[in-house]
């Protein structure tokens, strides 16, 4: 049962990846990339993460894709329809792109680590969230606070990036 | 007391932060904070030299500074009875010296550099003095060496002090060569530099020809530190720099490192009686050529950087013979009255607004009272008159180098101390007796006597310099410095040892001093046979040494010529022009463009051409990490 | 089952760096990105599942805050590329080489 339920999901999730890549329209290729995440949010689940597959789903699915298509709309439609579907060596892209994932899949198969531990300690009284809450606010407080700073930073740059007008 | 010991070395290391970071807005009160920053540390020492007296050995390691895979040198601080003496004199001296400087460099625009300078100095000198190994004592070695330099050079306006600089520096680099290969031969022999584990070991580690080597190798950097024959040509130029410094540096500390480090390896000369053979040999001889040399000369420092280079040469006959305690004995004494000697030729400088010839002064006397006062009494010091410092330190050198089996340097030592009682007192009588010779210059140049902050250290190391000596008396059977010296540095045993009688001994030398005085009264004062008729007499002798044996003259054109040409002919336009600058520099520029030429090609500007190479990069990273786990 | 799961993010990564490489329009070129991170932070909830550990899912946090970041300022990126050519090409924007 599992594993059906693993295949489904990882089908949902490889294949959105691929729409995103083959995809002309823009618009298609953000659909795609939202079903990618929405496949992905169904792992986590499968992987215990409940928080992280709800946070995928209203961060990812929510949130980016939107931010993305928003952006999109700005544009003109044509224009950007009319934008060619590859670079004019496609094939060069799609060898790095193998070769990537050739090593990766050479390193997974000879992953080895002991998995007497696999699917505990990651919730206190069911809740992962609890845990999750207890890790980051007593372990890594301090990276939290960073990454308050880096998201304060990233949207005075992109504010900044965007108000000037760069003609003049 | 490991703290204290500590803060002995770092007082003047702070004081040196102080006047060398802030010295601009320290500049008024420098001298007074370099002053107390070396009162702080004679005060601090004086525990641990207590504890020295008291039969123990105070050290501390504080942490390991250099470990080795097998040899591990530690930072550790060491006070026996010899450091101790060294200790006492170094901050004794040091504290007095910095005390008058207040006054002499007073208006001197680099007088906060200059302490700053002073300071360091010190802090380098008790590093050598009281580091508990070798290379510890390197450092320092170095450090004093570089201190030396720059105070030789402290006015580098002048042509002449900046050169005088270089020399110095120069001719130290033969000597620490020497010293170098000397503690590396140790370490290679024993495993270790420190002193405790060295000494106690030698005399089953090494044979008498290691023995003999590294003896004549670490003599080789004694040479070089403390103005040896033939290394000693840098001291004189010294003079250059100002007049404490001759005086701290030059005369009373650090050119006696060399007989220190002698005295302090005595362990590895005692085995080895050809190094100390030669010890005692080249002693002698510098000790009798360089008073030669003061005979003549007109220059009131350099007749006593020459007066300083024969003293050194007495303590070397003393630590070269084997009696240990003796050269320990006179570089203690030699520190008060040639401090003292300078000082005083410091003040008669400052009335006379710098003029250094012997040639223009006379009467100063009735100008400068107590400077002239001060000046007999190191004068009779150096000449070897009961009872003051000199003599006694004087009389156990050459005592001993008679009973030790080394008659001919006994008697080059009386002539010798002929010579200086001589050369003291014609400095004397010309300078502050006699009549005025240029009449009015005083009244021009208002000489006046040194003030209170100048005269009073003066005084200090005056009193030192009539009384130090009586450490080396007898006293109940047993010289009390002998037998604080020997407990570290035993004489070497000597087979025959000769005895004689000592009131012969004390009567040689005191008729030589006397004899020494009374001519220099029949010439420059009753002027019975005037100076004048006796070079004409001995012209060709009078013009060698009044040009100082032409040694400077031989060293520029037998060394320094032919180093150049091979600098320039060789260095600098075969090996810096074609192969360094051709081939190397615009080799590696001609390179660097070609290859650039090349790699202009994958330059598109096309992002995702970027992204190929990126990944063409992680791709053969992983790659080779997969065939590595593989 | 733990070598699928890294396959899977491995098979991610791997169209997400494609995608980056090969595409025209830089608006995909910020989603394969996206996917490229997605893959990396599923390694880490992986890892995080069969370690017994709950740092890795508390790291995947961070990596979102990161990825929001990155995705704010590509976006201003594509508007301010967009303003000045009228276009979202890549191949229009080859100033790297002047």
């Amino acid at each position: 049962m599992e594993a059906i339920v693993f295949y489904i999901l990882a089908i949902i999730t490889v294949g959105g990846g691929l729409g995103v890549v083959i995809s002309q329209n823009p618009f298609r290729a953000a659909l795609w990339m939202v079903l990618t995440f929405v496949g992905i949010a169904g792992l986590f689940v499968m992987l215990h993460a409940q928080f992280n597959a709800m946070l995928q789903l209203i961060v990812y699915a929510g949130a980016i894709a939107i931010m993305i298509a928003l952006t999109m709309m700005v544009m003109d439609r044509r224009n950007l329809n009319a934008i060619g579907r590859f670079n004019p060596q496609p094939l060069w892209a799609a060898m790095f792109g193998a070769g990537i994932l050739a090593d990766l899949a050479v390193l997974a198969l000879k992953f080895k680590i002991d998995l007497s531990n696999a699917g505990k300690n990651l919730a206190i009284d069911g809740s992962n969230t609890k845990m999750i809450g207890d890790v980051l606010f007593k372990h890594y407080l301090f990276p939290f606070e960073i990454t308050a700073i880096i998201l304060l930073v990233a949207l005075l740059g992109a504010v900044v990036l965007t108000k000037k007008d760069i003609n003049q | 007391m490991s703290g204290i010991l500590l803060f002995v070395v770092l007082a003047p290391l702070i004081g040196f932060l102080i006047n060398g970071i802030f010295g601009k807005w320290t500049k008024p009160y420098a001298g007074v904070i370099a002053s107390l920053a070396l009162a702080t540390s004679f005060v601090l020492g004086l525990f641990p030299i207590m504890s020295v007296l008291h039969g123990n050995i105070v050290e501390h390691i504080y942490y390991t500074w250099l470990p080795f895979k097998e040899v591990v040198i530690p930072f550790g601080l060491r006070v026996d009875a010899l450091s101790a003496v060294m200790l006492f004199v170094v901050t004794f001296v040091s504290t007095m010296i910095h005390i008058y400087s207040i006054g002499y460099m007073h208006g001197d625009p680099g007088y906060s550099r200059f302490f700053a300078y002073l300071n360091l100095f010190v802090t380098s000198m008790l590093l050598l003095v009281l580091g508990n190994n070798y290379l510890l004592m390197f450092v320092g070695w170095e450090g004093v060496g570089l201190c030396s330099y720059l105070l030789i050079g402290f006015w580098y306006e002048k042509d002449t002090a900046s050169d005088a600089g270089e020399k110095a520096f120069v001719v130290n680099r033969i000597g620490d060569a020497g010293f170098t290969i000397g503690v590396m031969f140790i370490i290679y022999y024993f495993g270790s530099a420190t002193y405790a584990d060295v000494f106690p070991r030698a005399e089953e580690v090494l044979n008498s020809t290691a023995a003999t080597i590294i003896g004549l190798a670490l003599f080789l950097g004694a040479m070089g530190k403390s103005a040896q024959f033939p290394l000693y040509i840098w001291l004189t130029d010294a003079m250059e720099g100002p007049t404490p410094v001759s005086s701290l540096i030059h005369a009373a500390t650090m050119v006696t490192a060399g007989v220190y480090m002698v005295a302090r390896s005595n362990a590895i000369f005692s085995m080895a009686p050809i190094a100390q053979e030669v010890v005692a040999s080249v002693g002698a001889f510098t000790a009798f050529y360089a008073a030669t040399m003061a005979l003549t000369h007109k220059d009131i420092k350099r007749i006593l950087a020459y007066s300083t280079l024969s003293q050194l040469g007495y303590m070397f006959i003393g630590v070269g013979v084997g009696a240990y305690w003796t050269g320990m004995f006179h570089l203690m004494t030699h520190a008060f009255f040639k401090g003292l000697l300078f000082l005083g030729a410091g003040a008669v400088m400052h009335s006379m607004r710098g003029l250094l010839s012997i040639d223009l002064m006379g009467g100063l006397r009735k100008y400068m009272p107590q400077t002239a006062i001060l000046m007999v009494i190191a004068s009779l010091a150096i000449g070897g008159i009961p009872p003051f410092a000199g003599f006694f330190s004087k009389d156990a050198i050459l005592a001993h180098a008679l009973e030790f089996g080394h008659p001919i340097i006994w008697v080059v030592g009386e002539i010798t101390a002929f010579m200086t009682a001589f050369y003291m007192f014609r400095f004397v009588f010309t300078v502050f007796y006699g009549e005025e010779k240029v009449p009015g210059l005083y009244h021009d140049l208002h000489t006046h006597e040194a003030p209170a902050v100048m005269t009073i250290p003066m005084w200090t190391l005056g009193i030192l310099s009539m009384v130090g000596g009586f450490v080396g008396l007898h006293i109940g059977g047993v010289v009390p410095f002998e037998h604080l010296i020997t407990q570290i540095a035993p004489n070497t045993e000597v087979a025959n040892e000769a005895h004689y009688s000592e009131t012969v001994l004390i009567g040689v030398s005191v008729t030589m001093g006397i004899l020494g005085i009374l001519a220099a009264w029949i010439i420059y004062i009753k002027k019975i046979i005037t100076a004048e008729s006796i070079a004409r007499a001995f012209k060709p002798i009078y013009t060698l040494l009044a040009n100082t044996y032409y040694v400077d003259e031989f060293v520029a054109c037998c060394i320094v010529k032919p180093f150049w040409w091979v600098s320039r002919n060789f260095l600098w336009k075969i090996v810096d022009v074609i192969l360094i600058d051709k081939g190397m520099v615009d080799g590696a520029g001609w390179l660097a463009s070609r290859v650039g030429y090349l790699l202009r090609f994958i330059q598109t500007g096309f992002v995702n051409h970027y992204a190929y190479w990126v990944s063409l990069g992680v791709i053969v990273l992983s790659g080779w990490y997969i065939v590595k786990i593989i | 089952m733990l070598v699928q799961y890294m396959i899977v993010s491995a098979l991610l990564i791997a169209i997400g760096a494609t995608g980056v490489m090969i595409k025209r329009n830089f608006m995909i070129v910020l989603m394969s990105l996206e996917i490229m991170i997605n893959g990396a932070g599923m390694l880490l909830i992986v890892m995080a599942y069969y370690l017994g550990n709950v740092s890795g899912q508390v790291m995947f946090l961070f990596v979102a805050a990161v990825a929001a970041s990155e995705t704010a300022v590509g976006l201003a990126i594509a508007v301010m590329m967009y303003k000045r050519k009228g276009s979202v090409d890549i191949n229009d924007f080859s100033m790297l080489k002047k």
